[in-house]
């Protein structure tokens, strides 16, 4: 679909590129997997918004399914580090890893539209050549210890106990936007406008 | 995600004859285009217009022309919600065909803004899955069915709220595919007029 959109200069109607355009205005969007490149995108988005103003906030939209949790900490990381509040907004699905962006939002930032889902479970390996024993051993000390950090922020995040995340989140859980609320993911769910 | 546009369009030229600026000039204008499934990727591309041409006027609509078959829930979730979300009135038409994920969009456009062409077709239904899957230990298939049950409620809610039908009606009515001739689209609540 066609992205461009014609912004009125004094040089004349000259094409942008939407999500440029709407980066100036401090909106991101994460969607999709989030790869090496979304991931890069969005942590140096975020540090130049940062440099630019350390005041107003920056708006992330999340519709995801998750992606590789190195790419996700980069974000995250980034995330914590910047002065600037940074709001989340769920808009359709936040899966695995992305729900970690959304509940790392600045406390009494997080939104989640009405329809949208979260969807938490234990972190999965995709096994996609054959390894030696030792190599098999390595790479799951890494998920678990991996597993074991992200379930460490679901507990920061929502204020629960890491015993209570590990018990919940043995098994893949699907949440609506009212139950993400209770459960501490977000804080608000939007209202629509009026007249719809 | 912050694709570069500008070198992807040169690249494109030749297969595209060219027409890729009639959409540029036509974003002037508020109007947007759907010719593609219903995907995440179209769900971004969509609330950031959506977003962008609402920051510029609230009040003035915007014009949404589809012609889709459809796609995936969560996507249609993203673009509902967003529809939803802005304050600038939404005016939908049916170019030439809207089924499933698509028709819901089509109907969620703003009251008496709703159009289809006079020979469009509009499908409806519920939500489709694929649902054993294989790996999925017991516990993750209840909580999965449970949660395709709850989004095939959700969507016939949506659809209920957007025709008015009553919602046991709906519910009976998308078992199976219904297709419907803008004729009978209007007389349903997905339309208000047609061209």
């Amino acid at each position: 679909m066609n992205t461009i959109v014609l912004e009125t200069t004094e040089q004349g109607d000259v094409g942008v590129d939407v999500y440029q355009r709407l980066s100036n205005d401090r909106v991101l969007f994460i969607s999709g997997e989030i790869n090496d490149k979304v991931a890069t995108d969005i942590s140096a988005t975020l540090l130049l918004k940062n440099n630019e103003n350390r005041k107003d906030k920056i708006t992330l939209f999340i519709n995801s399914p998750g992606g590789h949790l190195r790419n996700v900490f980069m974000i995250f990381d980034m995330m914590k580090i910047i002065k600037a509040p940074v709001e989340t907004i769920c808009i359709g699905a936040a899966m695995d890893a992305a729900a970690i962006l959304l509940s790392a939002g600045k406390k009494g930032m997080r939104l989640a539209t009405k329809n949208s889902f979260i969807s938490v479970g234990q972190l999965e390996h995709n096994w996609s050549s054959q390894f030696s024993m030792t190599d098999v051993q390595k790479i799951m000390q890494i998920t678990e210890k991996d597993n074991k950090s992200m379930m460490e922020v679901f507990a920061k995040t929502t204020g629960k106990p890491l015993s209570t995340i590990l018990n919940d989140f043995d098994r893949r859980v699907f949440m609506n936007a009212v139950r993400a609320q209770k459960y501490g993911f977000i804080d608000k769910v939007v209202s629509f406008g009026k007249g719809k | 995600m912050g694709k570069n546009q500008e070198h992807d369009h040169d690249l494109e030229k030749p297969s595209t004859l060219g027409y890729d600026e009639t959409y540029i000039k036509l974003s002037k204008h508020r109007v947007i285009f759907i010719n593609e499934d219903i995907t995440h990727q179209l769900a971004t591309e969509l609330s950031a217009l959506l977003l962008y041409f609402d920051n510029q006027d609230q009040e003035e609509p915007i014009e949404m022309y589809i012609n889709s078959v459809g796609g995936g829930g969560d996507a249609l979730y993203n673009i509902y919600d967003i529809m939803q979300l802005i304050s600038a009135p939404i005016k939908t038409v049916c170019l030439g065909k809207c089924y499933s994920a698509a028709a819901v969009i089509l109907a969620a456009g703003s009251k008496g803004y709703r159009y289809a062409f006079k020979h469009s077709n509009i499908m409806i239904h519920g939500l489709q899955c694929s649902f054993p899957i294989l790996g999925y230990d017991i516990t993750n298939s209840k909580n999965y069915h449970q949660f395709l049950r709850e989004n095939n409620t959700n969507i016939m809610k949506i659809l209920a709220n957007h025709t008015k039908q009553p919602l046991a009606k709906i519910h009976k009515d998308c078992q199976e595919d219904m297709w419907l001739d803008p004729v009978k689209a209007r007389s349903y609540g997905i339309i208000d007029h047609i061209i």
